[in-house]
């Protein structure tokens, strides 16, 4: 830890036990995350402060009673400091993402309170929060996110019009929307949807239409959005599809894919994928195109040839006027 | 005395003064400090003390003229501490939200004053958890651990404008090479963190994926000064949101698309650029033929480009290869 940080760290104590007097060791160690012991010893190194000859009460006495921490002295620094300009960037950076959708009012109240609280304390001359940009731009997330969000803290469930990619179709179905999370920029509401009879999750980008039903449902114990995500975007199913891009996409696959890949011929790389329906890894080939090639299952190879022919259709048809 | 505790102690001293003290004032106090050796030495190093102090939010001035008492250095009381911030119990909330997507995540280059701002919170007004039904996920790097390092240096070096030497591989020629960057930004895009910096080697901007650098290096000369200026009229905005097609690799080529409705609530947030020609049809400016033919391929049948003719015979024989 460096010295701006440790000072930061022991007036953060100051003021905190200020505010807190009689505050349990083990709590107070948890907050500023020290072990125990090592936050006595900077509670030993804290009475040092200040310089002979000291006048009444200008020392800090920090002590320990029955697990408990005080603290006496009579200067100034029993409240926490201002905001430093890098805790003042870090705020803004982090309130990047919240989208206003997540609650209109009350996201543009937060970030006006926390804005004034810097402008009064910063020097708006050094500011650097648009140095750094931790979302893509602020845009709609869906004009169905209220009616999602709704019915997840109800327990109703919800009819939505879905396009599915990895199906290629648009489907009506039934869900019981358990959580919303973001992910990557993205919005997304996971749930049983009773087509399938499954946990599905669905992104917001491709909910066409919904409906609030006047159908409650109980979570089912165990459901946890601050636990879940291991199956988060996993394709459903075990179908093994391999594809082969050359050398010159080599390189995009390896940092997309990692782990599933493996080294081909000529300097290529041949991804393993698992799917329940072709049309991912046919999308993949034609995205990379002509520097992929479907190797396996066959039904893929013929998929792939398909959705070409299909695709090229449109090239040879003359275009209409619109 | 250690640094730590010269700068607690100088932190104690200014705030029991209750008028400016002057310099001789200050050695007189910190003698072991301030009065050894050479005047010079000893004035730069209170200098770099007090820019410490300052750094860590202690405003510290010198004040002199008719209205003080005395010349001198003083710590400004009504700027030092934080006022109190009331947050309903939606905004606390929200706040929490946001601050859990990124507080224990290394990946985030302001973690550790992301922590230290929110204990401040903490302590000046009530938190309430994160709304139950909502998760907001911040990725969390490689696999090999290289990104947070990277993600850190890179942020110290933007704060204090300092130039990079950094080993770049790059995917387009496969090629290793060393480069001199002054960082102008870092963005998140797709899951990858990505510096966008004046290039020294090719003499333009250019963006760097992160996990495509082998090493960086900060310069450590001068460690106060500036290396560069980032010009006023410099924006990251274009390159929030930059798609695939709109690097600039060759003139802009003028491509008009139809695109099918059910696709348009999730593409339009990339075709920002675009110009809208009526509900589903768009003109885009194309300075990466490959990028763009990527994009219209893996959409398949959902968007087809209807000029010119070049682009579509591009298309076709693409598509050809494949039969």
């Amino acid at each position: 830890m460096n010295v701006a940080d440790r000072i930061n760290r022991i007036l953060l104590i100051m003021s905190y036990v200020s505010q807190n007097q009689g505050i349990w060791l083990d709590d107070l160690a948890k907050k500023v995350e020290m072990r125990p012991q090592d936050l006595l010893k900077e509670m030993e190194f804290m009475l040092l402060i200040g310089k002979p000859p000291f006048r009444p009460d200008d020392y800090v006495d920090i002590y320990v009673e029955d697990q408990r921490v005080f603290i006496e002295y009579d200067q100034m620094l029993n409240r926490p400091l201002r905001f430093t300009r890098s805790e003042a960037v870090a705020l803004l950076v982090s309130l990047q993402l919240l989208d206003p959708e997540v609650d209109p009012d009350a996201v543009e109240s937060l970030k006006s309170k926390i804005q004034e609280v810097i402008d009064r304390s910063e020097d708006p001359r050094s500011r650097i929060e648009n140095r750094v940009v931790v979302d893509r731009p602020s845009r709609p997330v869906s004009e169905h996110f209220a009616l999602l969000r709704q019915a997840v803290e109800e327990h109703l469930k919800v009819r939505i019009d879905y396009y599915s990619l990895t199906r290629n179709e648009t489907l009506s179905r039934k869900v019981r929307p358990y959580h919303l999370t973001k992910r990557l920029g993205y919005w997304y509401v996971e749930g049983y949807c009773e087509l399938r009879r499954d946990v599905r999750t669905f992104k917001f980008d491709r909910i066409l239409a919904a409906d609030l039903l006047n159908d409650s449902f109980s979570l089912p114990e165990g459901v946890d959005v601050r636990r879940g995500g291991n199956n988060f975007l996993r394709f459903p199913g075990d179908r093994q599809m391999r594809v082969y891009f050359d050398a010159d996409v080599a390189p995009w696959i390896k940092e997309q894919w990692g782990d599933s890949v493996e080294p081909g011929e000529d300097g290529g790389v041949v991804l393993t994928l698992e799917s329940e329906t072709l049309e991912f890894p046919s999308r993949l080939v034609l995205r990379f195109a002509p520097h992929a090639r479907p190797l396996s299952p066959p039904e893929l190879i013929e998929k792939v040839q398909r959705d070409a022919r299909k695709v090229l259709s449109l090239y040879d048809a003359p275009v209409s006027a619109s | 005395m250690n640094r730590t505790e010269r700068l607690l102690d100088l932190i104690a001293y200014l705030l029991n003064s209750s008028e400016p003290v002057s310099w001789r004032e200050i050695k007189n106090h910190f003698p072991e400090d301030y009065a050894r050796g050479i005047e010079e030495s000893n004035q730069r190093k209170f200098e770099r003390d007090k820019a410490e102090l300052i750094t860590l939010g202690i405003p510290i001035d010198y004040k002199s003229g008719p209205e003080v008492s005395k010349d001198g250095y003083a710590i400004r009381e009504d700027k030092l501490f934080l006022r109190e911030i009331e947050f309903n119990p939606a905004e606390s909330s929200l706040l929490m939200l946001s601050a859990d997507a990124v507080r224990e995540n290394l990946n985030f280059p302001y973690q550790p004053q992301l922590k230290s701002a929110l204990y401040k919170i903490i302590s000046v007004s009530q938190v309430t958890p994160p709304p139950p039904e909502m998760k907001i996920s911040f990725p969390k790097g490689g696999a090999t651990g290289k990104w947070p390092n990277l993600v850190h240096q890179i942020r110290e070096a933007l704060e204090r404008k300092k130039s990079i030497e950094i080993e770049y591989y790059a995917f387009s020629t496969r090629e290793t090479t060393r480069r001199k960057v002054n960082p102008y930004g870092l963005i998140l895009r797709r899951g990858h963190w990505t510096l966008v910096g004046w290039d020294h080697l090719r003499q333009g901007l250019r963006c760097f994926v992160l996990s495509r650098m082998s090493e960086v290096i900060v310069n450590r000369r001068r460690p106060g000064s500036p290396d560069y200026a980032i010009p006023s009229d410099f924006s990251l905005k274009p390159y929030q949101n930059q798609q695939p097609w709109e690097l600039a690799i060759h003139e802009p080529v003028r491509v008009s698309v139809e695109i099918s409705e059910h696709r348009l609530p999730e593409l339009l947030p990339q075709l920002t650029r675009a110009v809208p020609r009526g509900e589903n049809r768009f003109d885009i400016d194309v300075t990466h033929r490959s990028g763009f033919v990527s994009w219209i391929l893996e959409l398949k049948t959902d968007a087809r480009v209807l000029a010119p003719a070049e682009m579509r015979n591009k298309i076709s024989r693409t598509l050809r290869n494949l039969l």
